[in-house]
C-alpha cells in the first residue's frame, strides 16, 4: 500500500496489511489493551494519592480544631475573653495573646508595608527605564533584586537570632523583648512576600494606563500616584493580607524576641505573647493539650477569615480584569 | 528644573532607598550573626590551640575562667602568674590589668569595687608596669568585654608560647587565622555539645538536620507530586474546585498547629512501635514523628507549586501526543511531567527549604537530646526513632539561657543554617536556569 | 451504509452529523463523503467551524467538556465513535496550525508515536524515524544532527517535522489544520509541495482560510457558512474544479469572488 524505499520489514507494513483486510491486528489489539490499562491503574494510584494527600492533611488540622472547640465552646466566649493566668499560664483564656497578636500584626505590617510598596513601585516602575540609562542603577538594582529573593528564603528561626542580636540585646539597639523588636524582626520577614505581591500587581497593570497618562503631561510619580498604585491595589492589598496570615502564623521569631509574658501590653517597648507563642508554651511546658488545641482551634479560624478575604478580593480583581 | 521634577527625581530615589532595604537587611544579618558568633569560633580555636600548646597554658586559662565564674577573677589570673612560667607572665599580667579595670565596671559586682581598689593600691604599689597599664586601660563595661579581654591577653600568651614551640614568629592576625580554622573545623564537625565542659561541636546537629529533611522529602514528595498530577491532569473539575482551595488554605495554617497534633497523637503513636532491647527506649519522640509532621507540613506548598508547573505546561503538547495515539497516562508521563520538570524541582527544593528551616513544629516531637541519630538496637532502621537535635533545634532550645561562649556558639549555628540554606536555593537556581536552557 | 453512491471510493462517510458546546450548536446536519487519497479542502469564513469539524475525525473534541455529538461518521464502514479512541487516533494523524514539536530532540520526536504504540528496538525506531523524515522532505535538513533540540529549527522546518512525526505512525488519513497559515510564503510552498505528493499514499483533509491554497492545491473542495444562529453547516461540496468554477449555490460564488467573508 505504500511506496517504500527501503526494503526492510516494517512492523505497521503487517499492520496495514492487515487493515487492508479489514481488520486490526491482534498483536497490536494486545499492546492497545495493555496501554489502557496501564492507565487505569496509574489513574487509581494516583486518585488514591489525590484522596490521601487531602485526607492527612484534614485530618490534622481537623483534630486540632475538634480538640480545641471544647475548650472555646465551653461558657463561650469565656475562652477568648478570659486572661491566661496559673503558674504556667496554663489556665484561663487567651484574651491577652489575641491582642497582642492584633497589635503585634498591626505593627509589622505598619512597617513592613510602606518599604514593601516602594521598593516594589522602584523595581517595576522605574528600574526599566533606568536600565537603559545605564551606569550604577542597573547593578544596584540587580543587587536589590538579589537581596529580596535571598530574604525570602532565610528561615524564620535566623531572623529572631538577628531580631535579637539587632534590636532586644544591649549591643544593639538595646529594646529589649518588646514588641517594637519583634515587629521589626517580623517586618523583615514579610518584606519579600510584600514585594513580590505588589510587583506582581504592578505589572498586570496594562501598559497603556501610564501611557495615557504620561501624554497628558503628568509626571512619572503622579502616573503612579494616582494611575497605577490605585489600579495595582487590589492585588497589593491581597499581599498585605497574606502578609498578616504569615504574622499571625509565625512563632520562631517571635519566641526570641518578643519575651513571652502572658500579660498585655501596655506600650511599645513591653513584651508580651502571641497565640502561636502560647500555643507552643502552653504545649511544650505544661502539657495543657486542651488549651493548647483551643488556641489551635482560634487560629485555624483566623487563617480561614483570612484567606476568604483573599478569595474575595482576588476574585474582585479578576471580574474587573475581565470586565475591561 | 522645575519644581515637580525635582521631586519626581526625589521620589524615585526614596524608593531605590526602600528597594536596597533587602539587600541592607540580608548584609546586616549577615553582620549581626556573625559578630555575635565569631567569638564562639575564635574562642573554640583558642582553646584547643592552647590545649595543644601545652598543658600549663590551657590550665591556666581554664583555672581563671572558672575562678571568674565564682567571681574571683583577679585571684585566679593570680594563681596562674604564680605557677606560670616567666614567659607567660607578660601577658597573665595585662590580663590581670584587664580583669582590674573590668571588675571595676561590673555592675552586678558592687562588692569588687571595695575589694579591687585594695587589691589595686597593692598591686600599684608592686608592679610599675601593672601601674602604667591600669592607667591607660579603657573601661569594660560588660562581662562580654571582660572575655574578651581576658582572652585577649592570653592570646598573646599562646603566641608566645607558640614562638618558643616553633620558634616562628606569628603575627597575631595569623595566629588568630589559624585558631580561627582550627576553632571552624572544631566546631563543624565536633561531635558532643557539652557547654559547660566547653565542648561545642554541632556535627550532630548537622546531621539531625539533615536526616530529618530528608525524611521529609522521601515522605512527603512522592505524595504531594501524585496529588498535584491527580489535580492538573486526573481530577474532574468539581473534584478539583473543591480541592484545590483547600490545599491552599492548608499552606497557610501555623506550623505550631502540626506540632500540636504531632505532640498528642503521633508520638504516642509512634512510642507504640515495639523495639527489642531497646537503648534508650522508644518514646515516640524523635526522627520519625519529625519527619512525618514536617513532610504533612511542605505537603501544601509543594502540590500547589507542581500543580501550578504543570498546568503550565502549553497545551499544544498535550494534544499533539494525543493526537499521534497515545493514551493520556502516556502523555502525562512521556511529554507534561518532563515539560514541567524544572517546575517540579523547583517545588521539591522549597519545600526541601522550609524543612530545614522550620523550628518551632519540630523541637515539639524530635526530643531535642544531644546525641547523634543512631540505631537504638542491632536493627539500623531503629535510627528513625532516635532522639536528636537539629541545627534549628538547637538555636531555638538554647537561646533562652545561654550565656558567654555558649551564646556565640548559638549565633554560629545560625550562620551555618543561614549558608546551608543559601547553598540549597543557589542549588535550585542553577538547576532551573539549566532547565531554561 | 448510504444508498447514493459515488464515483469515487469513499473513505470518511459523515451522515446528519451535529456537534453542541453544552446548549450551543456549532455543527448541524452535515453530510459529506470524503474520497480517499485525494485532497479535500474544507474552506469558508471564519467561525463557522472548519476547525471544529476537523477534529470530529480524530475525536479532539471528546477533550472539551460538555461537548455532544448526532450522527454518525465511518472511515471504511467504522463507525468512529464506536472505536478505541486511542487507536482512531494513531489511525488518524493531525498537523497542527502552529508548529508544536515536543521540546525534545528531533529523534525523540518522530520517534514519540512508534515508542508510545510499543516500538522499544532503537535499530527499528531509527529505520522509522529516517524514512518519515524522508517522506515528509526534511531528511535532508536534519539528517546531520537529529539530537538536536527540535525547537531549535526554524517555523517552517519545526512544521515538516510535525508532519514526519504523525507519518511515523503509519496512519491512514491525515488531518491538517491552516499547516501553513504561520509560516512565511516560502515554507508554505513547500509544505503545499509536500501535501501533493502524500496524496498518494494518505487521505488528506485540510481546513483552510486561503482561497488560492485551496483552488490551486486541493482535489475536493467543502464549503462551510454560519447560519443566523451560529452553527456551521456545509454549503456545498465537490470537485475543486467545478465548485471554484461553476459552484451550485450562490453563497458559494459569493465567497470565492470576494463579496463578503
Amino acid at each position: 500500500m505504500r511506496e517504500e524505499n527501503v526494503t526492510t520489514r516494517d512492523m505497521f507494513g503487517m499492520r496495514t496489511q492487515a487493515v487492508e483486510q479489514g481488520g486490526v491486528d491482534s498483536s497490536d489489539r494486545a499492546d492497545l489493551a495493555r496501554r489502557h490499562r496501564d492507565q487505569k491503574v496509574a489513574f487509581a494510584l494516583l486518585w488514591l494519592t489525590g484522596v490521601m494527600a487531602v485526607t492527612v492533611l484534614v485530618l490534622v488540622v481537623g483534630y486540632v480544631v475538634w480538640g480545641g472547640a471544647e475548650a472555646v465552646m465551653v461558657d463561650f466566649p469565656a475562652f477568648l475573653t478570659t486572661d491566661p493566668r496559673g503558674g504556667l499560664s496554663a489556665e484561663g483564656g487567651i484574651r491577652t495573646t489575641i491582642i497582642t497578636t492584633f497589635y503585634v500584626v498591626l505593627l509589622t505590617i505598619g512597617i513592613a508595608t510602606p518599604l514593601g510598596v516602594g521598593a516594589a513601585v522602584y523595581l517595576v516602575e522605574y528600574a526599566e527605564e533606568m536600565k537603559a540609562a545605564g551606569g550604577l542603577i542597573p547593578r544596584l538594582v540587580g543587587v536589590a533584586r538579589f537581596g529580596v529573593e535571598t530574604l525570602a528564603g532565610v528561615p524564620s528561626i535566623i531572623f529572631g537570632l538577628f531580631g535579637y542580636a539587632l534590636f532586644v540585646s544591649a549591643t544593639g539597639l538595646g529594646f529589649g523583648f518588646s514588641m517594637l523588636s519583634g515587629s521589626l524582626a517580623c517586618a523583615c520577614l514579610i518584606l519579600p512576600v510584600i514585594i513580590r505581591a505588589s510587583e506582581e500587581a504592578l505589572r498586570t497593570v496594562p501598559r497603556s494606563y501610564r501611557e495615557g497618562s504620561l501624554a497628558l503631561g503628568a509626571t512619572q510619580w503622579q502616573t503612579i500616584y494616582r494611575v497605577v498604585l490605585p489600579a495595582a491595589l487590589p492585588g497589593i492589598i491581597t499581599g498585605i493580607i497574606l502578609s498578616v496570615g504569615r504574622v499571625v502564623s509565625e512563632t520562631a521569631v517571635f519566641y526570641v524576641t518578643l519575651g513571652g509574658t502572658h500579660n498585655l501590653p501596655t506600650s511599645l517597648k513591653s513584651g508580651g505573647r502571641t497565640m502561636a507563642m502560647h500555643l507552643y508554651t502552653v504545649a511544650m511546658e505544661t502539657r495543657a493539650f486542651d488549651k493548647a488545641m483551643g488556641t489551635g482551634a482560634v487560629l485555624v479560624a483566623t487563617i480561614v477569615i483570612i484567606n476568604l478575604a483573599i478569595n474575595i478580593i482576588s476574585r474582585r480583581v479578576t471580574a474587573r480584569l475581565r470586565g475591561r | 528644573m522645575t519644581v515637580r521634577q525635582v521631586v519626581d527625581r526625589g521620589i524615585r530615589y526614596l524608593l531605590l532607598i526602600s528597594a536596597l532595604i533587602s539587600v541592607f537587611i540580608v548584609f546586616l544579618i549577615f553582620l549581626f550573626t556573625i559578630r555575635e558568633g565569631g567569638p564562639a569560633i575564635s574562642g573554640i580555636g583558642l582553646r584547643i590551640a592552647m590545649g595543644e600548646i601545652g598543658y600549663p597554658v590551657y590550665a591556666t586559662y581554664n583555672r581563671a575562667l572558672i575562678r571568674a565564674k565564682e567571681g574571683e577573677l583577679r585571684a585566679g589570673l593570680e594563681e596562674a602568674l604564680m605557677t606560670s612560667q616567666g614567659k607567660l607572665q607578660d601577658a597573665v599580667e595585662k590580663a590581670l590589668a584587664s580583669a582590674d579595670a573590668a571588675d571595676g565596671r561590673h555592675p552586678e559586682d558592687g562588692r569588687y569595687r571595695e575589694d579591687l581598689q585594695a587589691e589595686i593600691e597593692r598591686a600599684r604599689s608592686l608592679n610599675e608596669d601593672i601601674e602604667r597599664v591600669l592607667g591607660g586601660e579603657s573601661a569594660l563595661s560588660s562581662e562580654a568585654e571582660l572575655r574578651e579581654a581576658v582572652e585577649g591577653a592570653l592570646q598573646q600568651a599562646v603566641e608566645v608560647a607558640l614562638h618558643d614551640r616553633t620558634g616562628l614568629n606569628f603575627p597575631s592576625w595569623a595566629s588568630g587565622a589559624v585558631q580561627g580554622a582550627v576553632g571552624l573545623k572544631a566546631f563543624l564537625t565536633g561531635g558532643e555539645w557539652r557547654p559547660d565542659y566547653d565542648k561545642l561541636g554541632i556535627w550532630l546537629m548537622i546531621v539531625g538536620s539533615v536526616f530529618v529533611t530528608f525524611g521529609a522529602i522521601v515522605l512527603g514528595v512522592p505524595l504531594a507530586l501524585g496529588a498535584a498530577i491527580f489535580l492538573a491532569e486526573v481530577a474532574p473539575s468539581t473534584v478539583r474546585d473543591v480541592v484545590r482551595p483547600a490545599v491552599e488554605l492548608l499552606a497557610g495554617i501555623p506550623s505550631v498547629v502540626y506540632g500540636l497534633f504531632g505532640m498528642v497523637v503521633l508520638v504516642p503513636l509512634v512510642g507504640k512501635i515495639p523495639v527489642v532491647n531497646a537503648q534508650p527506649t522508644n518514646t515516640g519522640y524523635g526522627l520519625l514523628s519529625a519527619s512525618i509532621v514536617l513532610a504533612v507540613m511542605i505537603l501544601p506548598t509543594i502540590t500547589n507549586i507542581a500543580e501550578d508547573a504543570i498546568r503550565a505546561v502549553p497545551r499544544e503538547y498535550k494534544e499533539g501526543s494525543l493526537a499521534l495515539g497515545a493514551t493520556h497516562w502516556q502523555t502525562i508521563v512521556s511529554v507534561i511531567l518532563p515539560a514541567a520538570r524544572s517546575g517540579i524541582i523547583a517545588a521539591i527544593i522549597l519545600g526541601m527549604g522550609r524543612a530545614l528551616g522550620e523550628t518551632m513544629a519540630m523541637i515539639m516531637v524530635i526530643g531535642n537530646s544531644v546525641r547523634i541519630a543512631q540505631p537504638l538496637n542491632n536493627n539500623p532502621l531503629t535510627t528513625a526513632l532516635s532522639q536528636t537535635r537539629t541545627l534549628t533545634g538547637n538555636i531555638a532550645v538554647e537561646i533562652a539561657y545561654a550565656t558567654g561562649l555558649q551564646e556565640d556558639a548559638i549565633f554560629a549555628t545560625g550562620v551555618v543554617l543561614f549558608v546551608l540554606i543559601i547553598v540549597v536555593n543557589s542549588m535550585a537556581r542553577i538547576l532551573m536556569r539549566e532547565r531554561a536552557q | 451504509m448510504d444508498a447514493t453512491t459515488t464515483d469515487y471510493e469513499v473513505k470518511l462517510e459523515v451522515k446528519d452529523y451535529s456537534l453542541f458546546y453544552g446548549d450551543f450548536q456549532a455543527l448541524r446536519d452535515v453530510d459529506v463523503k470524503v474520497p480517499v487519497n485525494q485532497i479535500t479542502s474544507i474552506i469558508g469564513p471564519s467561525g463557522c467551524g472548519k476547525s471544529t469539524f476537523l477534529r470530529t475525525f480524530n475525536r479532539m473534541n471528546d477533550l472539551i467538556a460538555g461537548v455532544h455529538v448526532e450522527g454518525q461518521v465511518y472511515m471504511d464502514d467504522q463507525n468512529l465513535f464506536e472505536m478505541d479512541v486511542v487507536d482512531l487516533r494513531r489511525c488518524i494523524g493531525m498537523v497542527f496550525q502552529r508548529p508544536n514539536p515536543f521540546p525534545k530532540s528531533i529523534f525523540e520526536n518522530v520517534a514519540y508515536g512508534p515508542r508510545a504504540n510499543g516500538i522499544r528496538d532503537r535499530a527499528r525506531l531509527g529505520e522509522i524515524v529516517e524514512r518519515s523524515l524522508r517522506r515528509a522532505a526534511i531528511w535532508d535538513e536534519v539528517k546531520d544532527d537529529l539530537s538536536k533540540s527540535a525547537l531549535a529549527l526554524s517555523g517552517g522546518q519545526q512544521q515538516r517535522v510535525c508532519i514526519a512525526r504523525a507519518l511515523a505512525v503509519e496512519p491512514q488519513i491525515i488531518l491538517m489544520d491552516e499547516p501553513a497559515s504561520a509560516l512565511d510564503p516560502i515554507a508554505t510552498l513547500r509544505i503545499e509541495e509536500l501535501i501533493q505528493q502524500l496524496k498518494e499514499n494518505y487521505t488528506i483533509v485540510i481546513v483552510t482560510h486561503n482561497m488560492q491554497q485551496a483552488a490551486r492545491a486541493s482535489d475536493y473542495t467543502a464549503f462551510f457558512m454560519m447560519a443566523e444562529d451560529r452553527a456551521g453547516y456545509l454549503v456545498e461540496f465537490g470537485p475543486t474544479k467545478e465548485v471554484f468554477t461553476n459552484p451550485k449555490h450562490k453563497q458559494t460564488e459569493d465567497y470565492i469572488t470576494g463579496r463578503f467573508g
